[in-house]
C-alpha cells in the first residue's frame, strides 16, 4: 500500500554558483536541528529509535528463541510479572516475539523502501530528464505498475519464489516504486532548465553526472519525505503478508502472530491486538517522521 | 450541458486508447510469471492423476502447447485470451474464468462499498478538518486520521470481530449472508447489508484517513483562491461556499489520487476477504497459492488488473465532468 | 448630497502592520468616487473592511461604516449577508481567479440571483442571460452554459460585472477592474461600468492607481497614501481647477502624465516619485515625509489632519500646495522636479 502525500511542489530555490548547486533549503548540518526543534517529527523519531533499539537488541533482551515454549500458555498479560505481555497457546512469551518482531518488520520496511527508491529514482530520473520518447515509454511503464495490485502482484511474486525476508522486500518494493517514480519525474523536469544544469551542461558534464551530481541533489527533499512513507506502507504490506501466512516461516513477525492470535480471538483477545497495536505504533511513528519533515522541507505546504 | 458531454466522450475516447497498451502489458507480464512458475500445467495434471509416463506427459504438453517456443506459446496464451479463456484448474475442476467470475461480484461489492464509504466519511471529516484549521476539531481528527492511515485494516477488522461480535453481538463476524436462512426481499438485503458494515470498515479505514488528509489539503488550498472572496461578496452563506465552490474545485485532486489508490484498494479487499471469510477474489487467489493452482493465481491477477484498469477509466470519465477544463490540459 | 457610504475613522490591522489608519470616506448616492493609491496603500484593505470581507487575519481596530443609515459594524453575520451581492457589490482584479473555473459562467450569475430573490432555477437563467445581454456579451444564451476559460479577459470581467449589478445595488466597489486587462479592453470595461452606474442608478467606488481613469471616470478623487487619506477633491477641481493641495498627489500627477500644463515642468516625460511607500504603522510624522520635497521639522513629529484647503477640498498636509504649486516657503519648483 504505498502512499504519497498529496502534492509536493518542487524545491523552489535553487541557487546558482559554480555549476555545483547549494543543497536545497537547508543544508546538511541544519536539517537534523530543524528535525529536532519540530515536535512532529521529534516524537516519530523518538518512537521509531526505540523500534530500532528494540529490533537491534531483540537478541540480548530475549536471548531465546521466540518460538521457544517457554512458559504456562496463555497467560494474560500482567498475570505473571516474568511474561509481561503474557504468552501464546503455545506457551511463547509475547514480548519476546514482539521484539524479534520489529526485526522482520523493519528489516523488510527499509530493505523493500531502497529497492522502490532506487528503481523509482531510476526511472524518473531518466524520464524527465531525458522527455521525448524516453519518458513516454517510462510513464507508461509507471502508469502499468500502478495498475497492479501491489499486495496481489506481492503475492504472486512470494508464491512463485520461496518467501524470504529478501524476497518478500523485492516484491513490495517492486510493486511501490510508480510513487517514487512520478515524484522524480516530476522534479527532473522542472529542474532540468534550470540555471545551474545550464552551467553544468555548458561546463560540458556529461548526462549521468548532471542528473546524479547536480540535479538529484536538489530534488531529494520530497523524495526524503516520500520515502520515509514508503517504509510504513512496506511495514503494513509486510503485515498483510505474513498475516495471510506468506511471510518466512522461520521468522517471527508481527503479522504472522496476528495470524496465531486470530485463532484465539473470543477467548484471548491479546494475542491479536498486541502484535496489532506494535504494527500501528511503529507505522505512526514512520509517519510522524514523514509529516515532520515534510513540514521542514515543503514549509509552503503547511495548512494555515 | 451537452457541452459537458461532448468532454466525457472525447475523454473516453482517449480512456479506450490508453488502456489498450496497459492491458497487452498485462497479459504479456502474467505470461511472464507463468513461465516461472516451477513445472507446467503437465505436471500439475499429472500429479493430479496420480500416473505418468514420459509417454503421456509429453501427449499431455502437446495438446497444452508445451512443447512449442515461447513466442509459440504466447500466441497460443493471447490466442485463449482472445476466446476469454485463462486455462483450466484442475484442481477446481472447472474452468479459470468460471471461478474468478463468480467470486467477482464479492469482490467488487466489497471494494466499492468499501471506496464509496471511504470517500464520504473522508470527505466530511476533511472539510471539517479545513473548515476549523488549526483549532481543536482539526488536531483531534487529525491525530485520529494519522491513526486510521497507520493502522492495518485488516487488525482493525479484527478488533471490530471482538467488540462488536464477541462482546456486544450485533453483527455477524463472517460471510457474506447468514448460513441456511433463506431469506428473501428486504430480509435478505439487510443480512447482506449487515455481513458487509464489519468487512468494509476494516477496509475502508486506511483510505478514510488518505481521503481525510487530502481533502484538508485542498480545500485548505482552493480556500486562498480569489473566487472564494468572490463568492462571499455575494452574500452566501458560508456553509455553501464551503460546498458548492470550495469542495467542489477540491473534489478534483482528491479523484485523482483516489484513481492512485485503486489498487491499493483490491489489494485490501484480498486480505479482508480472509479475515470474513468473505466469498471473493482474494480468498480465491489465497486458496490458489495452498493449491498450488498458478493458472487460478494469475488469473485473479489478470482479472483484478482489468478491475482496476475499468475503475480507473470511470474516475477519469468522472474526472472530465467535474472540470470543464480538462480538454484546455 | 446624500451620502449612501459613510465611513469614519476606520482603522483595519494586519498581522504585523496597520493597513488602513482612521480613514475617513463618504460615497454618494450616484457618482463614481475613485481612491487612488500606489499598491500596498491601503486601498483594497478599505475596500473589503467596507464589505466587512476582510480576511480573517485582518482586525478591524476602529471606526464606523454606515450603509444607507445602518451601522454595518454592529450587524450580524446574517444581515452582512443580505447586503452583499445585493446592496453592496463588488467586482475584483483578476477576473480570470475571481471566478469559479469548474461553474459555468451563467450557473455563476444565477447564483447570486437565486441568494437574494426568491426566482426558480428557469427565472433565474432568463434573467442571467438578460444580465449578460446587459454588459454587452454576444449571443448570452448561449454562452451562458460556457466556463471562465472559455472567455477573454475582458468577456470575463463584463460577467463579474454582470454578477455585480444583478440584484440592483446601490453601490458596486470596483477594485482595480482593468489593470489585468489590455490597454484596448480597459476603456470599453470603464465605459460599461459608467453607463450601467448611470442606467441602474448606483454609485461606484472605483479603486485605481491610474490617474487618466480618475480624470475621465470619476466624479470625485480621495487619494491614499501609507493607510490614510491625503487628499480628498473633485476630479474637476483637481484636474481642471486649482490641481493638488499635497505634495504626494502632485507627485502622482507627474509620474501619471506630463500634464496639458506642461510649462510647469521642464521635462515632458514620466516622472517617479523617489522612494518607496512606507508602512503605514512607521513614523510617527507624515509618512509622506520622508519622500517629500517641501517636508519640514513638524511633518516629523505627528500626523498632519485631513482638514480643508478650499471649498469640497481636503488634504492632511502642513503646508499644502496652492494652485498644484508649492507655497513659497518651500523653495521654487526645482525643488519637486522629482525623478
Amino acid at each position: 500500500m504505498s502512499v504519497s502525500p498529496p502534492t509536493l511542489s518542487p524545491a523552489p530555490s535553487i541557487a546558482m554558483s559554480t555549476g555545483e548547486p547549494e543543497a536545497n533549503h537547508l543544508s546538511r548540518r541544519r536539517l537534523p536541528r530543524a528535525i529536532l526543534r519540530n515536535p512532529t517529527a521529534l516524537a516519530g523519531l523518538l518512537i521509531l529509535l526505540t523500534f530500532v533499539a528494540l529490533a537491534v537488541f531483540a537478541g540480548v533482551l530475549y536471548p531465546q528463541d521466540p518460538l521457544d515454549m517457554v512458559g504456562a500458555p496463555l497467560l494474560w498479560p500482567g498475570q505473571d510479572p516474568e511474561f509481561l505481555l503474557g504468552t501464546d497457546s503455545m506457551g511463547r512469551d509475547v514480548a519476546a516475539g514482539l521484539a524479534h518482531g520489529a526485526r522482520a518488520s523493519l528489516l523488510v520496511g527499509a530493505i523493500s523502501a531502497v529497492i522502490g527508491l532506487f528503481i523509482g529514482t531510476l526511472v524518473g530520473a531518466i524520464g524527465g530528464y531525458f522527455g521525448g520518447v524516453v519518458d513516454d515509454l517510462l510513464v507508461r511503464l509507471t502508469e502499468f505498475f500502478q495498475t497492479i495490485p501491489t499486495m496481489l502482484l506481492a503475492i504472486v511474486i512470494v508464491a512463485i519464489a520461496e518467501p524470504s525476508i529478501g524476497m518478500i522486500s523485492l516484491a513490495i518494493g517492486v510493486g511501490s516504486w510508480p510513487t517514487i517514480a512520478r515524484l522524480t519525474r516530476a522534479q527532473f523536469r522542472s529542474l532540468r532548465e534550470a540555471d545551474f544544469v545550464m552551467a553544468a551542461r555548458s561546463l560540458g558534464y556529461g548526462d549521468a553526472r548532471i542528473i546524479f551530481r547536480e540535479i538529484l541533489p536538489n530534488a531529494l527533499a520530497p523524495i526524503i519525505v516520500t520515502a520515509s512513507v514508503m517504509v510504513a506502507s512496506a511495514v503494513l504490506t509486510e503485515s498483510a503478508l505474513s498475516f495471510l501466512g506468506m511471510g518466512d516461516p522461520n521468522v517471527v513477525s508481527w503479522g504472522n502472530m496476528i495470524a496465531n492470535g486470530r485463532e484465539l480471538l473470543r477467548t484471548a483477545w491479546y494475542l491479536t491486538a498486541l502484535p496489532g497495536g506494535a504494527i500501528s505504533l511503529a507505522v505512526l511513528s514512520l509517519n510522524l517522521v514523514g509529516d515532520g519533515l515534510n513540514d521542514v522541507l515543503n514549509p509552503r505546504q503547511r495548512g494555515e | 450541458m451537452s457541452e459537458r458531454l461532448h468532454r466525457v466522450g472525447r475523454c473516453l475516447r482517449r480512456v479506450v486508447f490508453q488502456a489498450v497498451p496497459t492491458i497487452l502489458g498485462m497479459v504479456i507480464l502474467n505470461f511472464l510469471f507463468l513461465q516461472l512458475v516451477p513445472g507446467d500445467a503437465a505436471d500439475v495434471l499429472a500429479g493430479e492423476s496420480g500416473s505418468a509416463t514420459a509417454e503421456t506427459m509429453a501427449q499431455l504438453r502437446g495438446r497444452f502447447g508445451l512443447d512449442q517456443s515461447v513466442a509459440g506459446q504466447l500466441l497460443a496464451y493471447l490466442d485463449n485470451l482472445a476466446h476469454f479463456s485463462l486455462g483450466y484448474s484442475p484442481r477446481y475442476n472447472a474452468p479459470v474464468l468460471d471461478l474468478i467470475l463468480a467470486r467477482l461480484p464479492g469482490t467488487l461489492i466489497l471494494m466499492f462499498g468499501a471506496l464509496g464509504t471511504a470517500f464520504i466519511v473522508g470527505l466530511i471529516i476533511g472539510a471539517i478538518m479545513s473548515a476549523w484549521a488549526g483549532k481543536w476539531a482539526d488536531r483531534v481528527l487529525s491525530v485520529v486520521a494519522l491513526l486510521l492511515y497507520s493502522t492495518p485494516g485488516f487488525w482493525i477488522g479484527l478488533m471490530a470481530i471482538v467488540l462488536f461480535s464477541v462482546h456486544l453481538g450485533w453483527l455477524p463476524a463472517g460471510s457474506d449472508a447468514t448460513i441456511g436462512a433463506h431469506l428473501h426481499g428486504l430480509d435478505f438485503l439487510f443480512d447482506r447489508l449487515r455481513h458487509l458494515i464489519l468487512p468494509t470498515i476494516a477496509l475502508a479505514s486506511f483510505f478514510v484517513a488518505i481521503y481525510a488528509r487530502l481533502t484538508r489539503a485542498a480545500m485548505l488550498e482552493v480556500n486562498r483562491q480569489d473566487f472564494v472572496r468572490t463568492a462571499m461578496a455575494k452574500g452566501l452563506h458560508p456553509w455553501r461556499v464551503q460546498i458548492s465552490h470550495i469542495l467542489r474545485n477540491a473534489l478534483i485532486p482528491i479523484t485523482t489520487v483516489a484513481g492512485i489508490h485503486l489498487g491499493n484498494l483490491l489489494g485490501g479487499a484480498v486480505v479482508v476477504e480472509t479475515v470474513f471469510g468473505w466469498p471473493g477474489m482474494g480468498r480465491l487467489a489465497l486458496e490458489a497459492v495452498m493449491a498450488r493452482d498458478f493458472h487460478v493465481l494469475l488469473g485473479v491477477l489478470l482479472l483484478a488488473s482489468f478491475v482496476v484498469i475499468i475503475a480507473n477509466a470511470l474516475i477519469d470519465l468522472l474526472h472530465a465532468w467535474l472540470d470543464p477544463r480538462i480538454e484546455v490540459r | 448630497m446624500n451620502a449612501i457610504m459613510e465611513a469614519t475613522n476606520l482603522t483595519v490591522a494586519f498581522p504585523g502592520t496597520v493597513a488602513v489608519q482612521g480613514v475617513t470616506l463618504s460615497i454618494q448616492a450616484g457618482e463614481t468616487l475613485a481612491l487612488v493609491g500606489e499598491s500596498g496603500s491601503g486601498k483594497s484593505a478599505t475596500a473589503l473592511a467596507l464589505m466587512r470581507l476582510l480576511p480573517a487575519s485582518a482586525r478591524i481596530l476602529s471606526g464606523r461604516v454606515r450603509f444607507e443609515g445602518t451601522d454595518l459594524m454592529g450587524q450580524p453575520a446574517a444581515a452582512l449577508r443580505r447586503l452583499r451581492g445585493k446592496r453592496i457589490s463588488m467586482i475584483f482584479q483578476e477576473p480570470m481567479t475571481s471566478l469559479n473555473p469548474v461553474m459555468s459562467i451563467g450557473g455563476q450569475i444565477a447564483e447570486v440571483l437565486r441568494q437574494h430573490e426568491s426566482l426558480s432555477r428557469k427565472q433565474a437563467r432568463d434573467r442571467a442571460v438578460d444580465l449578460l445581454a446587459l454588459v454587452r456579451i454576444p449571443d448570452p444564451a448561449r454562452r451562458y452554459d460556457e466556463f471562465p476559460h472559455n472567455l477573454s479577459g475582458g468577456m470575463r470581467q463584463r460577467v463579474m460585472i454582470a454578477m455585480a449589478v444583478a440584484c440592483n445595488p446601490r453601490l458596486l466597489i470596483a477594485d482595480e477592474p482593468t489593470t489585468a486587462l489590455d490597454v484596448t479592453i480597459q476603456a470599453q470595461i470603464l465605459e460599461l461600468l459608467d453607463g450601467l452606474r448611470r442606467q441602474l442608478s448606483m454609485a461606484v467606488l472605483l479603486i485605481t492607481h491610474d490617474l487618466g481613469v480618475v480624470a475621465q471616470w470619476a466624479d470625485r478623487v480621495a487619494v491614499m497614501y501609507a493607510g490614510r487619506i491625503v487628499e480628498q477633491t473633485t476630479a474637476a477641481r483637481l484636474f481642471q481647477g486649482g490641481g493638488p493641495a499635497h505634495p504626494y498627489t502632485r507627485g502622482l500627477l507627474v509620474s501619471t502624465i506630463a500634464l496639458d500644463a506642461g510649462k510647469h515642468y521642464r521635462h515632458a516625460r514620466l516622472h517617479e516619485i523617489p522612494g518607496t511607500i512606507a508602512d503605514a504603522a512607521g513614523a510617527p510624522g507624515c509618512a509622506f515625509a520622508p519622500r517629500c520635497p517641501g517636508a519640514h521639522s513638524d511633518c516629523l513629529h505627528r500626523p498632519p489632519p485631513l482638514e480643508e484647503v478650499g471649498p469640497g477640498h481636503l488634504a492632511a498636509c502642513f503646508a499644502p500646495l496652492s494652485n498644484g504649486r508649492l507655497s513659497s516657503s518651500h523653495g521654487d519648483d526645482d525643488a519637486l522636479a522629482l525623478g
